[in-house]
C-alpha cells in the first residue's frame, strides 16, 4: 500500500512525452537508415527520408510545447541544477546505480512530490531537453533547407560538419533512450514507473523521511532546493527512475 | 636609397606585368577579320545597293565571346581552319549557311596525339546513347560541346563544384530551353521539373551531381561517359548513391585531380571538396566509437539487469 499517490505526470506532459518517445523512436531508426545507407531493409530509403523529414518536424513543434509548458506550469522547476554540491550528489547516486542497490542500500535521493528526478536524472534530462535536443532540432532544420548552411567553415564543408554533429547527437540521444527505458524499470516494480507516465500518478512507497518532508512548504525556492538535493537514510522504497 | 628601393619595384612589377602579357593567349591575327563583326551585338557594313554605311543587330546566335574562346582548348584556331574560307567575303554566300562543320571525330578520331582522351572510345559510347539513337545525325558533338569555348574541366579541375556546373550546364541548355531542344527532337519537349519531381531536395542534387552521374552507365575506361540512357534507365534507387558503396565513387569522385584534394587523416572525409551525401560519408572514427558505445551501454544495461535479477531471486 503506497504511503501516498503523487500526480507527478499532468496531461500535457504524458502527451508530449508519448508523442516524443514514438517520435525519437521512429527518427533513429529512419535516421540509422540514411547514415548508414541501408538498402533492401523494411523501409525504402526514399520513405525513410520523407518520414524522417515528416517526424522530425512534428518533434520539433512538440518540443516548442514542452519548452512552453514547462515554464507555464513551472515544471521546469525539476531541471534546476544546483551546482553546489552537485558532483557529490552525482557521486552518490552513480555509487548507489553502482553497487549501493545490490547490497541492499537505499535510494540516496528519492522522489517527494517537490523532487521528481535524482542528481543523474536531472543533469541528463537537463543536457538531454536543453542542450541536445534543441541543437538537433536546428541542425535537422538546417539539413532540411541546406541553403540556410554556410558553405564552408574554414577548410571544412558546412552541410557535412552540420551532418557529423546532427548525427552524433541523434546517436547520444539514442543511448540516452535505452538507458532511459532500462531505468524506468528500476521503481517499485518494473512496471510501475510506465503506469505512472500513463496514468500521471507516481505511488511513493513507506518512508520515515519522506513522512516527515511530505507538509513543507513546496515554494519556497532555496528551501526546496536543499531539500531535493539533500540524501536520505533510512528504509527507502525504490526511486522511480527513467 | 628609398628612390633605389622604389625604381627596382617599379622595375620587377614592369617585368612581371610584360611576363603575363607575353603568356596572355593572344587571337590570331586572321580571326580580327571575322570578328570585328563576330565579337559584338550590331555590326556595320557599306551596303552597295544603297550606297550607305549601315548598322545591324548581330544574330546573338553568331556572337563571340573572345575572352571564353581565348581561354579554350581551341583558342589556337583560325576561324577558317573550321569554317569556309569563301566567309571572308561579306555578304557571306547563301549557300554557306548550308556549310557541314566538323566534329570532334573529323579531327581527333584516329589520332595518337590525342590518345589519352580516347575520342574513339568516346564516339563509340556515344553511338549507343539515347541521343545518338534518337537523335541521330542530327545530334551532333557540337549540341553539347561548344566548339569555340570548350574547356577539359573533368580531368583538371580540382573543385568538383566546377565539374558539376559545366557538365550539368551542357544538358540544361537544351533540356531547360525548348527551342534548343527542339534542334534535336521531334518529341514532346517533357518539363525539366516535373520530371525530377520525385527526387527530393533536387536543386541541392542539381547543385552536388552531374546529370550524367544518373543518366548513364557505369564506364570504367573514360573518364565521362557519353552513352546517355533512355529515361526509364536513369538511376532512380537513392541506396545507388546513399550508401557506403555509392556508385559515385565510381563516376564523379574517381578523377584522380580531386582525390589528390583528399588529405589523409581522421577528419579527411569533411575537408574534402565533396558535398555531403548521405550514406556515403561515413567517418570511420566515429563508426568505431558509435558501435563502441553502443555495445558498452548494451553491456552494462544486461550486466546490471542481470545483477538485480539475481541478486533479488538470491534475498527471497
Amino acid at each position: 500500500m503506497p504511503l501516498k499517490r503523487v500526480y507527478f505526470y499532468p496531461l500535457w506532459l504524458r502527451i508530449w512525452h508519448w508523442v516524443n518517445g514514438a517520435g525519437i523512436i521512429i527518427l533513429i531508426a529512419t535516421g540509422f537508415i540514411m547514415h548508414w545507407g541501408i538498402h533492401g531493409s523494411l523501409i525504402d530509403f526514399n520513405f525513410a527520408v520523407t518520414l524522417h523529414n515528416i517526424t522530425g518536424i512534428v518533434v520539433t513543434i512538440s518540443y516548442f510545447f514542452f519548452f512552453i509548458g514547462s515554464f507555464l506550469f513551472y515544471n521546469s522547476r525539476y531541471y534546476r541544477i544546483r551546482l553546489r554540491g552537485w558532483q557529490t550528489r552525482i557521486y552518490k547516486q552513480a555509487q548507489y546505480y553502482l553497487y549501493g542497490m545490490f547490497k541492499g542500500e537505499k535510494p540516496p535521493f528519492p522522489p517527494t512530490e517537490r523532487r521528481k528526478f535524482n542528481p543523474l536524472q536531472k543533469t541528463s534530462y537537463f543536457y538531454t531537453m536543453f542542450l541536445i535536443l534543441p541543437l538537433i532540432v536546428f541542425t535537422g532544420i538546417g539539413l532540411m533547407y541546406p541553403e540556410l548552411i554556410i558553405d564552408r567553415v574554414y577548410r571544412y564543408n558546412g552541410v557535412f560538419l552540420t551532418a557529423m554533429v546532427h548525427a552524433a547527437l541523434g546517436f547520444l540521444l539514442f543511448v540516452f533512450l535505452l538507458i532511459h527505458i532500462y531505468a524506468s524499470t528500476i521503481g517499485y516494480d518494473p512496471l510501475a514507473n510506465f503506469r505512472s507516465m500513463i496514468n500521471g500518478w507516481h505511488e511513493i512507497h513507506d518512508h520515515p523521511v519522506l513522512k516527515e518532508e511530505k507538509d513543507e512548504d513546496e515554494d519556497e525556492d532555496e528551501e526546496e532546493d536543499e531539500a531535493e538535493d539533500r540524501p536520505v537514510t533510512g528504509n527507502t522504497p525504490a526511486a522511480p527512475e527513467g | 636609397m628609398l628612390n633605389l628601393k622604389l625604381k627596382l619595384t617599379c622595375l620587377a612589377v614592369g617585368f612581371t606585368a610584360m611576363a603575363a602579357l607575353a603568356e596572355e593567349p593572344l587571337m590570331r591575327e586572321e580571326n580580327h577579320l571575322c570578328l570585328r563583326c563576330h565579337a559584338d551585338q550590331t555590326y556595320s557594313f557599306f551596303n552597295e545597293w544603297t550606297q550607305k554605311e549601315e548598322r545591324r543587330i548581330m544574330n546573338p546566335f553568331h556572337i563571340i565571346d573572345t575572352n571564353l574562346y581565348l581561354s579554350g582548348v581551341h583558342k589556337s584556331f583560325s576561324c577558317i581552319d573550321c569554317h569556309s574560307m569563301d566567309y571572308e567575303t561579306y555578304p557571306h554566300a547563301r549557300e554557306l549557311k548550308l556549310e557541314p562543320l566538323a566534329t570532334c571525330i573529323d579531327c581527333h578520331g584516329g589520332d595518337d596525339t590525342y590518345a589519352q582522351y580516347h575520342f574513339d572510345q568516346i564516339d563509340a559510347d556515344f553511338a549507343r546513347s539515347v541521343h545518338a539513337v534518337k537523335g541521330g545525325e542530327h545530334f551532333t558533338c557540337g549540341k553539347c560541346h561548344n566548339q569555340h569555348y570548350y574547356k577539359v574541366i573533368a580531368r583538371n579541375s580540382t573543385h568538383i563544384s566546377d565539374i558539376v556546373s559545366a557538365d550539368n550546364q551542357m544538358c540544361l541548355s537544351c533540356h531547360t530551353n525548348a527551342v534548343r531542344y527542339r534542334l534535336t527532337s521531334v518529341h514532346e519537349y517533357p518539363d525539366f521539373s516535373t520530371v525530377h519531381a520525385w527526387l527530393p531536395n533536387h536543386e541541392l542534387h542539381f547543385r552536388s551531381v552531374r546529370c550524367i552521374d544518373c543518366h548513364t552507365s557505369v564506364e570504367d575506361s573514360l573518364m565521362v561517359p557519353h552513352n546517355i540512357l533512355p529515361r526509364e534507365n536513369a538511376v532512380k534507387n537513392c541506396s545507388e548513391c546513399h550508401s557506403a558503396n555509392s556508385m559515385l565513387q565510381a563516376t564523379l569522385y574517381k578523377y584522380e585531380n580531386l582525390q589528390a584534394r583528399e588529405t589523409s587523416g581522421l577528419l579527411s572525409a569533411i575537408k574534402q571538396e565533396r558535398p555531403y551525401i548521405i550514406g556515403a560519408n561515413q567517418v570511420p572514427l566515429f563508426k568505431i566509437l558509435s558501435v563502441s558505445i553502443l555495445l558498452a551501454t548494451l553491456a552494462g544495461i544486461v550486466i546490471h539487469a542481470l545483477l538485480r535479477v539475481f541478486i533479488r531471486k538470491k534475498s527471497e
